[in-house]
């Protein structure tokens, strides 16, 4: 994707339709309803705010930042969406975890086609100094959205997978807040069966064809919060 | 995936969705070069006669392209074809008789005539409703001196043509005059006149006067195409919803001109001397007159200037209408105007503009002074979760901002249906109502 003119002060903006919206529109079910609008900063960087101080820092935001052209691949088209919070006073917000999550180093939880084929993932929002997270925060449901060749969540059925990138997106229900409001959920993710010889040589990395590498995001349904972690699957060697 | 409550999403009230129609117009220009040129104008040989000599093949149409047409990405511009009226009296003449199935007879001196009939037919059915029915310029008059009886069509592609053609926007570059033989003037060319270029007589055709002109037909939309330097002088048709025009090449080219060149014919031997088997020599070659006299003696095949140009009266030489038209192939008529009618250079042969409608759906994304002033972008806050945008100890009067860069539109069930960027980041903030106008146009 290209960067957008920005010599334009124009406000009417294209939209482009998502595979998803094509498909819907393909399939002439009435399944194209658009309901809802959400707003995203994904090229925004916030730092420079803190670095050049309000007034420069906008100035340096607006005229700096070269937005890209609009994605079609809805998975990657809105990464980081906007909050509508009732509190128009708060100064902090809640960052998300997945501390507990077997298998984890860093940011990366590994598999092994023969040890290791399913890891328990738990996901958590907290919040630093504050007693409880802000309302309209605290989400109810996630999607997960998971690479299809590889993996899948146990006992449960995607509700989309994406043609062209086989993401399989996958609901998971949020069970019971922490003592900060937070909302927490689990699940496990499974190899998917098959993974043979030729996945990896198709898949696996550059310099080492016996280790496939993906990522898999956790995305707050209600507040567009976003954990995307690292997998690794090794098998032995071949 | 769940139903959306929460703070990411605002839900777009229906009164705030509008539909709309518009009109977008393209500007085509065609140069000459892309006419003429051999590697943009492309052949297809369906047509094939078997019998004496090596047989003649022959497209039934040919397709114009703004570059070589084996490149991928070249673009069809434009299909070009030649018809004759089955009751028009270049067919009345020719032909020989019916036959008990109703087929049409004709001497085997022609070549493909059935098919340029079936052509005009085609043509006359789609844009008339009736396959009998003759096209007329202007449209739908009776007198007979404005029948086309032979037609050049030219259908542009919907690639360039789209919805339709724009009203009082075509214009053809086209030379009248082939060139002159030498026994039209003292003089002039002395070779072969079929395939050289014409230098003198250019004119343009264009649809002036459509705006108040137009006429609703079984084709859609049509209009005269007309001289421009003489608008009373109709010269063919254009059916702008087909995206069609329809020239009668008795008006638009000297008709009554001498012709004289190779054409493909069913000859077992060559034409003159040098020229490839299975040709003729039109308006010359094997028995042509040896003087411009009345009286003159045929050539024998061992004469002196035997393939030269026929040097008969104007009364009796072979002319563009109707010989040319009876005795050569479709392919070698449409070469002979690409290549020589239309000129060769990179001057503009034709140009209209285009019509696309377009619907749009206008979708008023309204945020409120509260709303979308937070953000879940990575670097709004720092590691311990602060946010970035409101300077410490300044939390009293400082408010946050964002700076919006893309709108979602979403479902009912959250599923993002479409996507549209600003050209650059706005501040949104706890003073500042914001309406995105975003257009989906299908």
């Amino acid at each position: 994707m290209g960067f957008l003119d920005h010599s334009t002060n124009n406000i009417i903006v294209d939209a482009v339709l998502t595979d998803t919206g094509r498909e819907f529109l393909a399939a002439n079910k009435g399944d194209f309803k658009i309901a809802f609008f959400s707003l995203s900063d994904d090229e925004v960087d916030y730092t420079i705010i803190e670095k050049f101080g309000r007034s420069v820092g906008k100035e340096k935001i607006i005229k700096n930042t070269p937005v890209f052209e609009a994605q079609t691949v809805g998975t990657i088209a809105q990464k980081h969406r906007m909050l509508s919070l009732p509190d128009p006073s708060i100064v902090r917000l809640p960052t998300v975890t997945i501390e507990g999550t077997s298998g984890l180093s860093g940011n990366t939880v590994a598999f092994n086609t023969n040890s290791n084929t399913s890891r328990k993932v738990v996901f958590e929002q907290t919040i630093e100094g504050e007693t409880r997270i802000p309302d309209g925060v605290s989400d109810t449901s996630f999607t997960v959205e998971v690479p299809d060749r590889f993996l899948s969540l146990q006992e449960k059925t995607p509700f989309n997978i994406e043609a062209s990138t086989r993401i399989a997106s996958y609901t998971s229900q949020a069970g019971t807040p922490n003592e900060k409001n937070g909302a927490r959920t689990e699940f496990t993710l499974q190899l998917q069966p098959g993974l043979d010889d030729t996945v990896f040589k198709t898949y696996g990395n550059q310099g080492n064809k016996n280790t496939i590498s993906a990522v898999v995001a956790i995305i707050g349904d209600q507040s567009g919060y976003r954990k995307d972690f690292s997998v690794t699957i090794t098998r032995p060697s071949a | 995936m769940a139903q959306l409550t929460g703070g990411s999403f605002k839900r777009i009230s229906p009164e705030d969705i509008k539909v709309r129609r518009s009109a977008l117009n393209q500007l085509v220009d065609v140069i000459q070069e892309d006419v003429s040129g051999s590697t943009t104008r492309r052949a297809y040989q369906v047509f094939v006669t078997g019998g004496v000599g090596p047989g003649v093949t022959s497209s039934l149409y040919q397709t114009i392209y703004d570059q070589d047409f084996t490149l991928q990405t070249a673009n069809p511009i434009f299909d070009m074809t030649v018809g004759l009226y089955e009751s028009g009296s270049t067919v009345t003449t020719c032909k020989t008789g019916i036959d008990s199935a109703g087929k049409l007879l004709f001497p085997s001196q022609s070549i493909m005539m059935r098919e340029k009939v079936d052509i005009y037919k085609q043509y006359a059915k789609v844009l008339l409703g009736d396959a009998n029915s003759s096209f007329s310029s202007p449209f739908g008059d009776a007198a007979a001196a404005n029948r086309i009886d032979e037609a050049l069509f030219v259908s542009f592609k919907r690639l360039f043509a789209r919805d339709k053609i724009k009203k009082e926007t075509f214009a053809m570059r086209f030379y009248e005059t082939g060139t002159m033989s030498v026994h039209e003037i003292t003089g002039k060319h002395i070779g072969e006149t079929l395939a050289t270029t014409s230098v003198s007589g250019s004119m343009i055709f264009t649809d002036i006067g459509a705006a108040t002109n137009t006429q609703r037909t079984f084709g859609g939309d049509v209009a005269a195409i007309v001289s421009a330097t003489d608008t009373s002088r109709k010269v063919g048709l254009v059916f702008y919803d087909h995206g069609t025009c329809v020239f009668d090449i008795a008006k638009i080219i000297s008709g009554s001109q001498h012709v004289y060149g190779t054409i493909d014919a069913m000859n077992r031997l060559t034409a003159k001397a040098l020229k490839p088997v299975g040709t003729m020599m039109i308006g010359g070659g094997l028995h042509n007159y040896a003087a411009n006299t009345a009286g003159a003696t045929l050539q024998t095949a061992t004469a002196a200037n035997n393939g030269g140009p026929d040097a008969n009266t104007n009364v009796t030489r072979a002319k563009y209408i109707p010989d040319l038209l009876v005795s050569a192939s479709i392919d070698q008529i449409l070469d002979h105007f690409a290549t020589c009618r239309f000129q060769s250079g990179t001057l503009t042969a034709m140009t209209f503009q285009n019509v696309t409608t377009i619907n749009s759906t206008l979708i008023f994304c309204r945020a409120t002074a509260d709303e979308f002033n937070y953000s879940t972008n990575p670097t709004f806050t720092n590691t311990s979760g602060r946010i970035r945008v409101v300077d410490q100890g300044q939390e009293d009067s400082q408010r946050s901002f964002t700076f919006p860069t893309t709108v979602g539109l979403h479902d009912e069930f959250g599923n993002l249906l479409a996507v549209a960027k600003l050209s650059r980041p706005i501040e949104k903030n706890d003073e500042r109502d914001v309406t995105f106008r975003v257009r989906l146009d299908f």
